[in-house]
């Protein structure tokens, strides 16, 4: 009896949220708990991500994002390439296609219809307790006290369709590349790079090659990603172990010193590793179409989907086929 | 029947939170719920007052305070000539109480939480923080070299020599800057001796700003022993700031030699290959040296 009731229970419930979603058949609502929402009074530069858009729309938009993933990867890797080191500058694109999936799920804009998508909690925040002389706040400072606040509360924004921007953790970490503002208010916040995507992936894959660079120089000192070959062989590098490297030291822990934490089976962060693991392989063997946590299938359009299978296949194989990637980099 | 129902509504049950585990994005999932945590807005600020309870309350009371936390804003306007002695006279007398703090624990910084495994120990709020303010106190000598008198150049040496980038190589500047008289190049090429990679760049760049030729000369010289025997990443951080180094064709030639040693050393290919590159853009006859 108990049992039936539970099924009638899961089958009303069922039907109920098919009814609703059959209302709002395209919103992705585990995405709303992940934003703040924009003043719409303040212009972003996008990409921007719909959700409730057609899959026509969501290709051109992952496409267009891959599109400036590869330009600021290879502005800021080339000079492997123009060195002749193919494989180190492969490994920095691959590195730059990776984290964005892995830190934001390829969005960093969200423009979403619907009365209930700004979040209170979100937007309005706590006034800061103040203490003493001291009132000073980086949040209010940098999001709220301006006179076009970046986040107003929700109870001011009027419009239904609005542009949100992606925030994960406790809310300090912000955008695409999951920049945390607690660390990085100096430049990143300060300086409002929040406000374009094209700013954000080129802060975040500065930030990634700080430590790409000199892992890479030094190999000697991280064993999870080169043996030596001995005293007249070349060294044995993993470039795909390079790549894991770079985000578990670098991006993840803050420190190059950590880049062998993914190697480290007694880690605490492990699950971190094999989390970013999995988007790397999703990567590696890219065939047109990104499957993205949470947001679904990105079908590239021919050109991207082209320079993106380059990239990863002249990785795989040491190989400098580039064809497409010198097209989309024009 | 009943229990087969109820063992498969369990596994059902099982599957789904196995499901959600599984398919969820790590740096996106850390406690995402926030309505149960404190908001960012206490989170930045408590990242603050663990520093600002280090500081004296007289020393942050006045309006230069506010400003030179302001990170939107460059030093260069924040400063004026009327108001250097006032932002020098607050810059330097915090830095000492942070410096402090910094430390010993980091001035309270901490992770957010056990999942959190983000802990920069180059470059937290305190660090950052120090170098704005060192960032002041030179602006406020280029407006006024009065101010001079009043630098506290022990401290300066202090932070030079503190292993941090952050902190050393701004604090390097200042003194290369004001205290050339008391301070010679080869002291301050001393006090690089334990710099690498970007921070032991970026403090020749600033040395080689020193005039003379028996400065040029010095330089020369500790370029020389960086690339014949330092690290790759300080050889080829070094190696990309030369062009603006300013050395002759004949200087060029005797510096880059010692590069030489990558060549032929199947370990080092992939520098080797870089510092080729590299010098290559500065000596275009660069392998004929190594031959």
């Amino acid at each position: 009896m108990t049992t039936t009731k539970l099924l009638g229970t899961c089958a009303a419930v069922a039907l109920m949220t098919t009814s609703l979603l059959a209302a709002e058949p395209t919103r992705n609502k585990a995405l709303d708990r992940m934003m703040y929402t924009i003043n719409p009074e303040i212009t972003v530069t996008g990409p921007v991500y719909s959700d409730q858009s057609d899959a026509a729309t969501k290709s051109k938009y992952g496409s267009e994002l891959v599109r400036l993933i590869l330009k600021e990867a290879h502005a800021q890797a080339k000079s492997y390439l123009e060195a002749g080191d193919t494989q180190a500058y492969y490994a920095a694109l691959t590195l730059a296609l990776t984290v964005p999936m892995q830190e934001g799920l390829y969005i960093q804009y969200r423009s979403v219809q619907g009365s209930d998508v700004c979040k209170e909690e979100a937007n309005n925040g706590e006034l800061v307790k103040k203490s003493g002389e001291t009132n000073y706040s980086l949040f209010t400072q940098y999001f709220k006290a301006a006179e076009k606040p970046f986040f107003p509360n929700c109870e001011v924004i009027k419009s239904n369709k609005v542009t949100q921007i992606i925030r994960g953790g406790d809310g300090t970490d912000l955008s695409i590349m999951q920049v945390s503002i607690r660390w990085h208010f100096a430049d990143f916040l300060a300086n409002k790079k929040y406000e374009s995507v094209q700013a954000t992936l080129q802060y975040g894959i500065d930030h990634l090659m700080k430590g790409f660079n000199p892992v890479y120089r030094n190999l000697d000192k991280y064993k999870c990603i080169a043996e030596s070959g001995g005293m007249f062989k070349k060294k044995k590098i993993s470039y795909v172990n390079l790549v894991r490297g770079i985000w578990a030291g670098q991006y993840n822990s803050g420190s190059i010193t950590k880049t062998c934490r993914f190697d480290d089976s007694s880690s605490p962060y492990k699950h971190h590793d094999k989390g970013f693991a999995k988007n790397l392989d999703k990567v590696m063997s890219f065939n047109g179409v990104l499957s993205v946590d949470m947001v679904g299938d990105l079908k590239l359009d021919s050109e991207v989907a082209a320079a993106f299978s380059e990239v990863v296949n002249n990785l795989k194989n040491n190989t400098n086929n580039k064809t497409a990637l010198d097209q989309v980099l024009k | 029947m009943k229990k087969i129902l109820l063992v498969l509504v369990f596994i059902l049950g099982l599957s789904g939170v196995w499901w959600i585990t599984s398919h969820s994005t790590p740096s996106l999932t850390e406690g995402d719920t926030t309505e149960k945590l404190p908001s960012p807005e206490q989170i930045l600020a408590n990242d603050y007052e663990k520093i600002a309870r280090n500081l004296k309350p007289e020393n942050i009371s006045g309006n230069e305070w506010g400003l030179i936390n302001n990170y939107s804003l460059p030093v260069e306007k924040v400063v004026t000539k009327e108001s250097a002695g006032s932002f020098f006279k607050t810059a330097q007398a915090n830095i000492p109480d942070i410096y402090s703090c910094l430390k010993k624990d980091f001035c309270g910084m901490t992770t957010r939480n056990d999942n959190d495994a983000y802990f920069n120990d180059q470059a937290t709020p305190a660090h950052i923080l120090i170098n704005r303010n060192l960032k002041i106190m030179k602006e406020s000598l280029r407006k006024d070299i009065t101010l001079q008198s009043q630098v506290d150049w022990e401290l300066l040496q202090d932070l030079a020599a503190s292993g941090s980038e952050m902190l050393s190589v701004e604090a390097l500047d200042i003194i290369r800057e004001f205290d050339s008289e008391s301070v010679k190049t080869d002291e301050l090429i001393k006090l690089t001796s334990d710099y690498k990679g970007t921070a032991k760049a970026d403090a020749l760049l600033r040395i080689s700003k020193n005039n003379g030729s028996a400065d040029k000369m010095l330089l020369a010289s500790e370029i020389e022993e960086v690339f014949a025997s330092a690290d790759n990443d300080t050889v080829i951080s070094v190696l990309q700031q030369l062009k603006q180094m300013s050395f002759s064709e004949t200087e060029l030639s005797r510096l880059l030699r010692n590069l030489c040693r990558y060549k032929d050393n199947p370990e080092e290919e992939r520098n080797w290959l870089m510092i080729k590159s590299q010098a290559k853009k500065l000596y275009p006859n660069f392998e004929k040296i190594c031959n």
